[in-house]
């Protein structure tokens, strides 16, 4: 059921970007990094693929189930 | 003896048997060719593989529509509802499931109420009770207004006893088909819901409904699928891949759980050295206290070897539920997950909390309870999302609870939501592992609201603001609370199994006196 969408896992704000559009990745790859209750949470694909699109950027609040980055297979 | 024979009862006899196999055809082949191509098993196939092989009996298999030429039967529809008994592990429940073959469960081809009657058996025989609902388990049609000729107020079938059987016996409610109304009420008033993956769709009303009511054009997948209810909404807890993983889940699950509530939850053979101590549990925490680790692998390390059966992983996922064994006995489990959200209760991990603490406790299964709780979520979302209400209610039911409890403080305690770890009004037993760090809210911010004036005042605030917190910080030592007995025990994390098992032990022996239904009913 995996759409390519990478969301965050907690509300707080975007440490860091790993990735840039056109990184190729394998499924558990961490992808990006977001703090949350003070917990510094690494985000990982879901699936394999390319980057598609990236939505957000290191310091950008987040809030649980944002879109941060997409992959396509 | 031929005279004999002339009177006897084998006609009948072979008449019972003659419809008893009559039953087996359901809805007839064409109709179970259809269920088939939907890959879905029909009822009686799947009773079959729920239970242990050869233990099903039947009540009610002669139950149909007849039609009679000249006094004699030519056809019987059976009725949609397949009930009986059987065993699980060899353990005896009862299990009830729609027929969708025969006009699609609907209510208008049920027959008096048999489903009712499955709820009565449960109930007075003691017996945990497993739902397969496939159709709409018993509610209308708006065909049986044109059979009817007439309207009706709407009731809730045996409703009473559906929700008594929650606070007396395990009941499983089996999403196994497009389940809609009261079908889909039946199957998550219980204590442990599932869907199956693509098969299986839940909601109040279907897409055609949707469409006319709300004005929403959607696929039933889209509206009610497994991933809508188990990964988002909490409706049902677990969604599962196929219908045999189905019954895998409900076997598994009723392996922890005890029949009834007068009964102690059943003990295994232990299959795992109750004085296993694992060297990794020692760095496990990692000492940057803004790192995550792996709770789930944690949880592996200290329970019983592959005992983990983890309820409601998709939704209120800061949260970590499930059930277990340590030293071959059942034991309820929590644990925060500091890589979802940073661990923090928000509004649906109480919710999961409130329903997985009174499962516990109605089924007296000892708690154990890891925590690495840095305290109920923040922000506008959170507080738009009701969080301290529902948060309150995870107090409450942490309150209520009379089950023997433990926690094992692995980091956090923050705030309200940390101090609901376990009942400080009663024993509270407890043990801290050295990398416990607690307190009413966390230093970083904390100071910033405590020493508001002096930090403004200073010449410098930003510098004052970091002496502060660093004068502070010196005092955060889990050592200097074990000195206050503020923390009664602290322990070397690779005696946690150890103790564990002797403590659960010791848990089991108070059982047999604190056995029976609770005060407090269970809800869905």
């Amino acid at each position: 059921m995996s759409d390519g969408a990478v969301r965050s896992p907690g509300v707080g704000k975007v440490l860091e970007v790993l990735v840039s559009v056109g990184t190729a990745v394998a499924e558990g790859d961490e992808v990006a990094v977001v703090e949350s209750m003070k917990v510094e949470i690494p985000v990982t694909a879901p699936s394999a693929g390319t980057v598609a699109a990236i939505r957000v950027a290191a310091g950008d609040p987040v809030q649980t189930g944002d879109l941060l980055l997409t992959i396509a297979r | 003896m031929r005279y004999e024979t002339a009177v006897s009862w084998q006609p009948e006899v072979d008449e019972i048997k003659r419809r008893v196999e009559l039953a087996q055809r359901m809805g007839g082949p064409e109709n179970v060719a259809r269920q088939h191509a939907g890959g879905k098993l029909t009822v009686r196939e799947r009773i079959e593989r729920l239970l242990d092989p050869g233990t099903f009996h039947e009540t009610g298999a002669l139950t149909g529509k007849a039609s009679y030429q000249d006094g004699r039967l030519v056809e019987i529809v059976p009725a949609n509802f397949v009930l009986g008994t059987g065993r699980i592990d060899g353990r005896r429940v009862v299990v009830g499931g729609d027929d969708f073959t025969v006009r699609g469960g609907a209510a208008d081809a049920a027959i008096a109420n048999k489903q009712g009657y499955g709820e009565l058996m449960a109930r007075e025989l003691r017996l945990p009770i497993v739902r397969l609902v496939d159709g709409t388990g018993g509610g209308g049609s708006v065909k049986t207004l044109d059979e009817m000729k007439r309207t009706y107020v709407p009731a809730n079938p045996s409703w009473d006893v559906v929700v008594a059987l929650l606070s007396e016996v395990p009941v499983v409610g089996a999403c196994m088909g497009s389940v809609a109304g009261l079908g889909a009420a039946r199957v998550v008033t219980s204590h442990f819901a599932l869907m199956v993956r693509e098969t299986s769709q839940l909601f109040v009303a279907g897409p055609p409904v949707v469409e006319r009511g709300v004005g929403e054009q959607v696929s039933k997948e889209e509206l009610g699928g497994s991933h809508v209810h188990a990964q988002g909404s909490g409706a049902v807890d677990n969604e599962v891949e196929s219908e045999d993983e189905a019954f895998a889940h409900i076997r598994r699950l009723l392996s922890y759980l005890p029949s009834n509530v007068w009964q102690v939850p059943p003990r295994r053979p232990p299959d795992d050295d109750p004085g296993r101590r694992e060297e990794v549990l020692l760095s496990i925490i990692p000492r940057n206290r803004r790192r995550g680790y792996d709770v789930r692998r944690l949880l592996a390390l200290v329970l019983d070897r592959d005992s983990f059966f983890e309820i409601g992983r998709g939704y209120g996922r800061p949260l970590v539920t499930g059930l277990a064994r340590l030293d071959g006995y059942p034991v309820g489990v929590l644990a925060n997950d500091p890589l979802q959200g940073g661990g923090g209760l928000d509004a649906p991990a109480s919710d999961k909390m409130v329903r997985f603490v009174d499962l516990c406790d109605t089924f007296h299964l000892p708690c154990v309870n890891f925590v690495d709780q840095p305290g109920f979520l923040i922000g506008t979302a959170a507080e738009r999302a009701g969080t301290i209400r529902v948060g309150a209610r995870a107090l409450a039911a942490v309150y209520q609870a009379t089950v023997p409890w433990v926690s094992i403080i692995v980091r956090r305690v923050f705030g309200v939501a940390g101090a609901a770890h376990g009942n400080a009004q009663r024993l509270n037993l407890r043990y801290a592992w050295p990398s416990g760090d607690w307190g009413s809210l966390p230093i970083e911010g904390g100071v910033q609201a405590a020493y508001r004036r002096d930090i403004e005042a200073a010449p410098d605030p930003e510098t004052r603001r970091r002496d502060l917190e660093a004068k502070l910080d010196a005092l955060r030592s889990p050592f200097r609370t074990a000195e206050a007995f503020g923390i009664e025990e602290m322990i070397d994390p690779r005696d946690t199994r150890p103790l564990l098992c002797d403590w659960v032990a010791m848990a089991y022996d108070l059982l047999p006196v604190e056995l029976g239904p609770k005060r407090r009913g269970c809800r869905p």
